[in-house]
């Protein structure tokens, strides 16, 4: 085993930004000097105390509550809300310029998300404008919850990001639940780990240019250059798998030997459509076509042309 | 039916033992399941107010606000020095006046979960393969999670060490320094298995781990099948660490550093083609020993205006293992033409790659914005080559294959889009993608090549593989504010992928308009809708490889396709508590010149779940799926003079069907004193090779005619059933005991493997079979969690 001093690493590294930890704090502006409209976040704890008790226990809560950072944040409540005097001043009765963010609010998508982004519209999100998400009026709200915690991670919505974004992908949800699925229901990975729901340049917002790239992270093996290459493997790694999950062994999309005999067209036994017989045992039974195609990513033997080595 | 508790008493005193030796949280606060919910008639009444601040206004009210002065920034010496602050009092502290509220002392958290595990209902040994995929069902005493976490006095600084299933194969434990805004480091270790077989049988001796030795004289049939012992599980593990640093020293700016090491080891099944005799095959195991490394910079910068993200990712792939050797099984001596005594075949080889990607985007007036990316990747791969043939009956000059192949591969990518918001209701969008694979080598051919270790055939040339795809896409989005809001989206994609004359098609191009209406019925009701429409063409000819193609048969990556796909997506929340869904996918690819080869791909899926907080203590969810996907492949058996004989098609439906249920709940009988919860999920899948020739197989030799008839392979059936149900009495708030009752059924009827014997004469399998079980277990442990939070339990 090579890989205790990779932890050590890490624990240097946190003692490393441990001592750097801290920053600039800015205190909650007294109620007279606050601007026009805003009546001050005391003012919500009258008949929201309940929700801010949960929320100052949250990481947000904890920043935005005890150790705000510059003026906007120590708004407080009336940073992400928008000014709340109206409100107050009506008992509570009329909203006035609130900004609410529940899953019925009357707030626009946009106005609601132009909230977030004002601080989060960079890292993972420098993409979110023109991204698939956004522009079928997903909100930021919609996957993700500050007042209270619910994920482990991420303020999700929902405990893991794959129930999160099985809301609306649920049939996603339903292929990781198949025989052949990869590890996410083991907790081992998630839809993140290979999207970027925030926007990405790349396409089914992917997070590398291609497809195979996305793969090659966990199975570098497979990026060769090889002496021997399999087009279709070349170009895309979902030409014959589908990585949410399928019935079939390896995540194939369709199962062997049909999903080779998809292509392979020449004399010879490609084209012969097989029965259950002894002779056939070899294309048929074990891992079919593979059981001599073993190369069948590419093959670096000088003599590995047809991936047999 | 046996449950052992033998290790129980043990188990508890070593959780007494840690839980006094910890310190609780000082600060309580209402558990997190405790939902904070504006209520509803608030919402209701926003409905009556049009006047709504932008995000811009809240900044600029923000940037009037008065500056705070030394004393307002002063702690109140009251509040440090108070022990216990309930989240309330300070937020109150907070809010109340202009000072800073202490956050309080050192605190530090400490949760976990101890308990014993016992089978009730234990499968065999041999049929645990499946059950353990991906993860460890270990007896005995078992550290389910552990959580130490600590926060310094008046700091919103969090360290924090979780983990689950310690010592365990598949244990998770992650450390995470986390101060919002200035520095996240998180160092998280992952063992992952990957469970392949706990019933294969093989012969013979493994010297070495990438050497396969049989006994001499070779065992036959009669003898495989009978005697050959089984193997040690065949698995894999991950070992797989990330640390990610993340700094941001000012508001403008982010670092981020990434390191990810995943060390591979164990075996997994491979084939080894023997060639010879009787084109005979042995499947053995790939030694599994590979190592990757992978250290990724990133910077940013950004402000209102215009944000760039650049990084540059190092990876690197080592191969502990160039070759794998098997003995032949039906020959033991080298001989020229009949066949080797023993195969070698060539694993991955060790690989590097650079890859450097830089991002940006500008916020323009109109509501503009731009965005641009370009990367470049470099793929790296020299290894040496080994020899050609490990036959040493082989006459050939083989001193003219090339060292290595000095391959330096690799893709560039450059994307453009922009999106405008010109007025309100309206938004265009336009993309531009272009992504190119480099398939640079050095080595232009091979002068000989030694098929199998056996047949000496001619050079033959490297197929270069290089292509590029373009993609555009343009579309214009309307959104009406009426009663029932309405967004109406149009656009047209374009795509062109442009291969090398290696492959069949050298220009292909696909136009593909595309609608989507979302409708918000009402304010609890969404209809979401899309419909997208495709025609793909050859421009050019469609190029046959080699001479005995089929010449009317096209590739489905490179033939004429039409392509529809509709999706439709129903939300009710009728209550912030309630929601329903219900969607429906139906895709259709039809490729309408291919006379063989793939002819369509259907696929149809519907779906229904509700998710329900009845009350704050009880809620409930549930879901079903059907699936049923549908390929249909047309292909003619192709022999010595019978290159295009009608007779010889065959048409293969392949068909799927899957049904998925899911269902679980969770439940405070008694809040803080008895909670319970389970989930059910059961996917069952068949699927059909069906086949048949339109006609009946006629006019080449008897064998020839026999080769050529179609019959239907039987139909595989899959059940996949986990369960996992639990309930929690807590002693105090702070302590609990739970028992977890979990079971996993799995069924499976493939004819591909199901009594698959060893050895049918000339193909020598494993044997091995993902067998059925019906496994039950019960964990039962005692567990400390901290108020603040709930420690994180296995995913249910």
């Amino acid at each position: 085993m090579r890989i205790g001093s990779r932890p050590l690493f890490g624990i240097a590294l946190l003692a490393l930004c441990a001592s750097g930890a801290g920053g600039q704090v800015t205190a909650m502006p007294p109620a007279d000097s606050l601007p026009p409209g805003y009546a001050g976040s005391a003012s919500c704890l009258d008949c929201h105390a309940k929700e801010h008790a949960v929320f100052a226990g949250t990481v947000k809560g904890r920043l935005l509550v005890g150790r705000p950072r510059d003026k906007h944040e120590a708004l407080g409540c009336e940073s992400c809300h928008g000014p709340g005097k109206a409100h107050e001043q009506s008992g509570g009765e009329e909203l006035g310029q609130l900004i609410t963010f529940s899953p019925r609010s009357k707030t626009s998508v946009k106005a609601r998300d132009a909230v977030c982004l004002s601080c989060h519209e960079k890292t993972a999100r420098v993409m979110w404008a023109g991204s698939v998400h956004e522009t079928r009026d997903v909100a930021c709200t919609s996957c993700h919850t500050l007042m209270h915690s619910v994920s482990d991670r991420a303020n999700l919505r929902r405990e893991t990001a794959p129930a999160t974004c099985g809301r609306c992908h649920q049939q996603r949800v339903a292929q990781m639940l198949r025989a052949s699925h990869m590890p996410v229901g083991e907790g081992k990975m998630d839809c993140t780990s290979c999207h970027n729901p925030h926007g990405s340049p790349n396409e089914k917002l992917l997070i590398a240019s291609s497809v195979n790239e996305v793969c090659f992270a966990c199975h570098a093996e497979k990026r060769g250059p090889f002496m021997w290459q399999h087009p279709p493997v070349i170009e895309s790694c979902s030409n014959c798998h589908d990585p949410h999950g399928t019935a079939h062994e390896k995540l194939l999309k369709v199962p062997k030997p049909r999903l080779c005999q998809q292509c392979h067209d020449p004399t010879s036994h490609p084209t012969q459509p097989r029965g259950i017989t002894a002779v056939d045992a070899r294309f048929i039974q074990g891992r079919q076509c593979v059981d001599c195609h073993f190369n069948i990513h590419g093959s670096n033997h000088p003599s590995g042309k047809y991936f047999t080595r | 039916m046996h449950v052992s508790t033998h290790n129980f008493g043990i188990v508890v005193a070593a959780g007494i033992v840690i839980a006094v030796s910890s310190v609780a949280a000082q600060v309580p606060a209402k558990p997190a399941d405790t939902v904070a919910k504006t209520s509803a008639d608030t919402v209701k009444k926003a409905a009556d107010t049009t006047a709504k601040p932008t995000a811009d206004t809240v900044k600029k009210a923000a940037d009037t606000t008065a500056k705070p002065t030394a004393d307002t920034i002063k702690k109140p010496a009251d509040t440090t020095k108070t022990p216990a602050t309930s989240a309330a009092a300070l937020a109150a502290a907070a809010l109340a006046g202009s000072s800073l509220p202490s956050l309080g002392p050192n605190t530090v958290i400490f949760g976990g979960e101890l308990g014993e595990r016992a089978f009730i209902d234990r499968p065999n040994h041999l049929d645990f393969a499946k059950l353990v995929e991906y993860k460890a069902v270990p007896t005995g005493p078992v550290l389910l999670n552990l959580l130490l976490g600590f926060t310094g006095s008046d700091s919103i600084t969090v360290f924090q060490l979780s983990g689950t299933n310690f010592g365990q194969r598949d244990q998770a434990v992650r450390l995470r320094a986390n101060s919002p805004g200035v520095f996240d480091v998180q160092v998280r270790w992952d063992r992952i298995p990957h469970t392949f077989s706990t019933n294969a049988r093989s012969f013979g001796s493994q010297p070495a781990p990438n050497i396969f030795v049989l006994p001499n004289p070779r065992p036959d049939t009669a003898t495989w099948n009978p005697s050959a012992p089984y193997l040690a599980p065949v698995r894999t593990l991950w070992n797989a660490v990330k640390v990610a640093a993340a700094f941001t020293p000012s508001p403008h700016w982010d670092l981020r550093t990434e390191y990810t090491g995943i060390e591979k080891s164990g075996s997994r099944p491979m084939g080894m083609a023997m060639g010879g005799p009787g084109n005979n095959f042995r499947e053995i195991l790939e030694p599994i020993d590979q190592t990757m490394q992978d250290l990724k910079f990133t910077e940013g910068y950004s402000n209102q205006r215009f944000q760039v993200i650049g990084s540059y990712d190092y990876s690197a792939f080592l191969n502990t293992f160039a070759s794998v050797t098997s003995d032949n099984p039906l020959l033991s001596t080298d001989q020229a033409t009949t066949g080797s005594s023993r195969g070698r075949t060539a694993l991955a080889p060790s690989n590097q790659a650079h890859t450097g990607v830089v991002t940006a985007a500008l916020s323009l007036p109109y509501r503009t914005r731009l965005n641009a990316s370009g990367s470049y990747s470099l793929w790296i791969q020299n290894q040496p080559f080994i020899p050609a043939t490990i036959n040493s009956a082989i006459v050939a000059d083989l001193s003219q294959i090339p060292q290595s192949l000095g391959g330096h591969s690799g893709t560039s990518s450059l994307y453009v889009s922009g999106v405008s918001r010109p007025i309100t209701p309206l938004t265009l969008t336009a993309r531009l993608r272009t992504f190119s694979f480099r398939d640079n080598v050095d080595v232009a051919s091979m002068p000989v090549l030694i098929i199998n270790d056996r047949s000496v055939a001619a050079a033959e040339d490297r197929d270069n593989l290089p292509f590029t795809r373009r993609n555009a896409d343009a579309a214009a989005t309307w959104r009406l504010e009426t009663a029932v809001p309405l967004t109406f989206s149009a656009g047209y994609g374009w795509e062109n992928w442009k291969r090398s004359e290696a492959r069949n098609v050298a220009d292909l191009r696909e136009g593909s308009p595309h609608f989507s209406l979302d409708v918000g019925v009402f304010d609890w009701m969404s209809l979401r809708s899309s419909y997208t429409t495709g025609r793909r063409r050859i421009h050019g000819e469609y190029i046959q490889n080699t001479t005995d193609d089929q010449p009317l048969h096209r590739r489905f990556d490179q033939a004429d396709r039409d392509r529809e796909r509709t999706n439709l997506l129903a939300t009710v929340t009728p209550l912030d508590q309630l929601t329903m869904s219900g969607s429906w996918t139906v895709g259709h690819d039809e490729y309408p010149h291919s006379a063989y080869g793939l002819q369509s791909d259907r696929n149809n899926m519907e779906e229904g779940d509700v998710s329900w907080a009845l009350t704050d203590r009880f809620s409930v969810d549930g879901s079903l799926t059907n699936e049923r996907f549908l390929t249909r492949l047309r292909s003619q058996y192709r022999a010595t003079g019978q290159l295009n004989n009608p007779t010889y098609d065959w048409v293969a439906n392949n068909h799927d069907e899957i049904r998925t249920v899911s269902a679980g709940f969770r439940a405070a009988f008694v809040p803080d004193r008895f909670e319970a919860g389970g989930r059910l999920d059961a996917s069952r899948a068949k699927f059909r090779m069906a086949t048949f020739n339109p006609l009946t197989p006629t006019g080449g030799t008897a064998t020839q005619n026999f080769n050529a008839t179609a019959s239907d392979l039987p139909e595989v059936t899959q059940k996949f059933q986990p369960m996992n149900l639990f309930a929690t009495y807590f002693v105090t708030p702070e302590w609990g005991m739970t028992v977890r009752y979990q079971t996993e059924r799995w069924a499976q009827n493939d004819f591909r493997t199901l009594g698959l014997q060893p050895s049918t004469g000339s193909a020598i399998f494993l044997g091995n079979n993902l067998n059925d079980y019906n496994a039950k277990y019960i964990t039962i442990s005692v567990s400390y969690r901290p108020r603040l939070r709930r420690v994180a339990r296995p995913a249910l």
